[in-house]
């Protein structure tokens, strides 16, 4: 691992220690994003620095943070000095509530996956989307099944609507040409 | 590579084992970004990779002992980081999210985490900002994570087929102002013929000889009503008056029939209800002003509210029974039949004539809370019998408080007063109206404004006390009451002092206030009327409090007074010893 500073374009004028808390850098990676950041926490074995992104702290307890690999960052300029964005006094760490929060999170992207088609594209998926508000619609490979009978083919247009009652067949159709309407995707 | 989740890192003193020297700092600098990478568990990021794709996922763990490896959970590639040029999103197809997602820190870019708690805001970490429960918002259900579609919005272009807007500028004028007929259009343009006749709607209206006359007084009399100032809302809306009023009148409080007048119970009270009220109050106190000089409309509001609850004037009266009945009773005496009442009652007119401007106050604050329970019980669709009883509760304790202060009775009766008079006093705080309201109080000077025809009252004996809703809400100083509040089943265990004939009962330690460890050990009152009694090995005193004797009184108790530490009391008549092993189930009991 690359120890600080090696691989890194810095300039030392005036901003004391390298990545000192507080410090306000303009950042660009290897990956060509670039950004505004204020130093929170950097360490130097790792070499990863974490910053709040903007020029000047956002107040409260909520911030847009980037964690860097200091070893990918090729172009920093030292902006200035800034508060430490952190209030030492407030930071504890509710485990139980942060892994509460995770799982939570993980059963909801569970959810959404499995309204998530796979390999299909933006259209399909749109489509799927717009026909889920009203039906129950559930996904098998490329197909669209709609209340378990009416199945809906790529390229999702009404003449690939197959299966299912005459009069699930026909609303279903219906459905999906309002809905191509709608999105503007052209019937 | 081994990936330590984060989890374990917490703890600020995870002091790595290498660098002594610069270690403070060092450790400082490591606990801050391993405090910071903490706040990201399970919170969604976006990570950028060496070779330029970006994942999105649920941040699991970090590799803080090395070299900060990330694993995400439920990740998803949005960005092919091989192609070159930036293919948009929608283009993208799609492929299921990994469920466990290990990125090496040499390829690890960037973790973005927007909107991150990084500190203690009042809530927990995990809470903020997250809809709680998994609540299911519309918009979540009817939002797809990836729609990223949008219409192209065009700008409005008004059609050039429709006619000029000209004629329509002046459609909300008056009607002798616009210069659009909509009925000549019909014609014209549909060939309608209208068939309105004035007449099928409204009375012919005579034209005859005076006619110029008659029309000359109803334009007169329009004029004065549409002249008229007013002060509601909506009519003046109506006829285009500008209400000088502040005007942060919105939609609703303008166009809503439901009006909302705010300030207390008298809410949708209008001047015609003021005109009701003003009869009920000279029903209820006569015309004559009240004695302490308190204007009728103190006691007015506390008829209002009583009104506001029960519209029909029959539970009115029926209220009102009881607001006189409460009164003769305070005024007169001796109509209450008890003993126990007539020398408390006694003790209550002297006190009335020496105090009487604190007995007033305390009175006055009991009356409005009697008022309070008659609210209640007028609610419950009581009739004027539990009203009564509900006030000559109050009366009743307030006897017996203002009585306790000259502590004549005696002793026994005092214990269960006391529980008595225990409740006036959080009522009282609870009721918290107008304290000064004159319905209630219990002035002997006062003039017989009295109904007449109120029944009379009669003292009842077997009322129920009245328990309040929180008992723990009255904090009793007696500390027997204590003890017993720690007793989970025996809600009848007897206090300590002066039980003739029961057996030396067990309690437990009632928190005192320099008590540190409340040790909850205690047992059931468990006696053997015929059975030898026991001694137990150790006594529990009460500071302050003699021990009890035992029933036959063959042998003294050892007392060992001044044992401020509690210890557990260990009663038991039959086998002292295993009864020490029953203890923890109690205890157990007792902690909660």
């Amino acid at each position: 691992m690359d120890p600080a500073g090696a691989s890194v374009a810095s300039d030392n004028g005036g901003e004391g220690e390298k990545f000192a808390v507080g410090n306000i850098y303009s950042v660009k990676v290897i990956t060509g994003d670039e950004f505004r950041g204020i130093v929170m926490a950097y360490d130097p074995i790792p070499n990863f620095v974490f910053f709040e992104e903007g020029s000047k702290p956002r107040p409260g307890h909520m911030k847009n943070t980037r964690m860097v690999n200091a070893s990918f960052i090729t172009g920093l300029s030292y902006l200035g000095k800034a508060e430490d964005p952190l209030d030492a006094d407030k930071c504890s760490v509710d485990l139980h509530g942060l892994r509460a929060k995770e799982a939570l999170a993980i059963r909801q992207a569970e959810a959404d996956a499995e309204r998530m088609g796979v390999g299909v594209t933006a259209e399909a998926q749109s489509i799927f989307d717009a026909l889920s508000k009203t039906l129950p619609v559930q996904w098998e490979n490329t197909d669209i099944l709609v209340m378990k009978e009416v199945r809906v083919r790529s390229p999702y247009y009404s003449d690939c609507v197959f299966g299912g009652t005459d009069a699930a067949n026909n609303r279903v159709k219906k459905v999906l040409d309002l809905e191509r309407r709608r999105l503007q995707l052209g019937t | 590579m081994s990936i330590q989740p984060i989890q374990s890192e917490t703890s600020s003193n995870g002091a790595p084992a290498f660098n002594g020297e610069a270690g403070s700092l060092e450790r400082l600098s490591r606990d801050r970004l391993v405090y910071l990478t903490t706040c990201k568990i399970g919170h969604h990021v976006e990570v950028h990779l060496k070779n330029g794709s970006m994942y999105i996922g649920i941040f699991h763990a970090a590799d803080v002992d090395k070299d900060f490896g990330i694993i995400l959970k439920m990740a998803c590639l949005i960005k092919e980081g091989t192609l070159r040029g930036h293919k948009s999103r929608s283009e993208f197809v799609r492929k299921p999210p990994s469920k466990t997602f290990i990125i090496p820190a040499d390829e690890l870019v960037q973790v973005v985490a927007k909107d991150l708690s990084v500190s203690w805001n009042g809530m927990s970490n995990a809470v903020q900002s997250e809809k709680p429960m998994e609540l299911l918002t519309d918009s979540s259900i009817s939002q797809s994570y990836h729609v990223d579609r949008e219409r192209q919005l065009k700008p409005w272009v008004p059609d050039e087929s429709v006619p000029l807007r000209a004629d329509l500028d002046n459609v909300f004028d008056n009607p002798w102002n616009r210069k659009w007929n909509q009925f000549e259009a019909n014609e014209s343009l549909f060939g309608v013929k209208s068939t309105f006749d004035e007449e099928l709607y409204t009375t012919k209206l005579e034209r005859g000889t005076q006619t110029k006359e008659l029309e000359e007084q109803a334009r007169r009399i329009a004029n004065e009503i549409e002249g008229e100032t007013t002060r509601d809302l909506h009519v003046a809306e109506e006829r285009g008056l500008k209400l000088k009023e502040k005007f942060d009148f919105d939609e609703e409080a303008r166009y809503s029939s439901v009006s909302r007048v705010t300030g207390l119970d008298d809410s949708g009270l209008d001047e015609e209800d003021n005109a009701q009220l003003d009869t009920c109050n000279d029903l209820t106190f006569g015309s004559s002003s009240i004695s302490d000089g308190q204007k009728p409309i103190s006691s007015g509001k506390g008829c209002e509210e009583l009104q506001g609850d029960s519209q029909s004037s029959r539970d009115n009266t029926n209220v009102d029974q009881s607001c006189s009945t409460s009164k003769q009773q305070s005024k007169d005496p001796p109509a209450a039949g008890s003993s126990i009442s007539e020398s408390q009652l006694d003790e209550r007119r002297r006190t009335n004539n020496n105090q009487e401007v604190s007995h007033n106050n305390r009175s006055a604050e009991e009356s409005t809370s009697g008022h309070g329970d008659i609210d209640e019980s007028a609610k419950n669709g009581g009739g004027a019998e539990s009203a009564s009883k509900a006030v000559t509760e109050r009366e009743r304790q307030v006897s017996q408080g203002s009585g306790k202060s000259k502590s004549e009775s005696s002793p026994g009766q005092s214990a269960s007063r006391s529980s008595e008079s225990r409740p006036a006093p959080s009522t009282s705080s609870r009721s918290g109206l107008s304290p000064s309201s004159s319905v209630g109080s219990m002035n002997s000077s006062e003039k017989s404004t009295l109904n007449p025809n109120a029944k009379e009252f009669i003292f009842n004996p077997k009322a129920k006390s009245f328990k309040p809703v929180q008992p723990a809400a009255a904090r009793p100083q007696s500390p027997i009451a204590d003890a017993s509040f720690y007793y989970p089943a025996p809600s009848n265990v007897p206090p300590v002092q002066q039980m003739p004939g029961m057996p030396p009962v067990n309690y437990g330690v009632p928190p005192y206030p320099g008590n540190q460890q409340p040790m909850m050990y205690y047992q059931q009152p468990y006696y053997h009327p015929s059975g030898q009694p026991q001694y137990p090995q150790q006594q529990q005193i009460m500071p302050g409090q003699q021990q009890q004797q035992m029933v036959h009184g063959q042998q003294q108790q050892q007392m060992v007074h001044g044992q401020q530490q509690p210890r557990p009391v260990y009663y038991m008549p039959q086998q002292p010893p295993p009864y020490q092993q029953d203890m923890p189930p109690y205890h157990n009991q007792g902690r909660e």
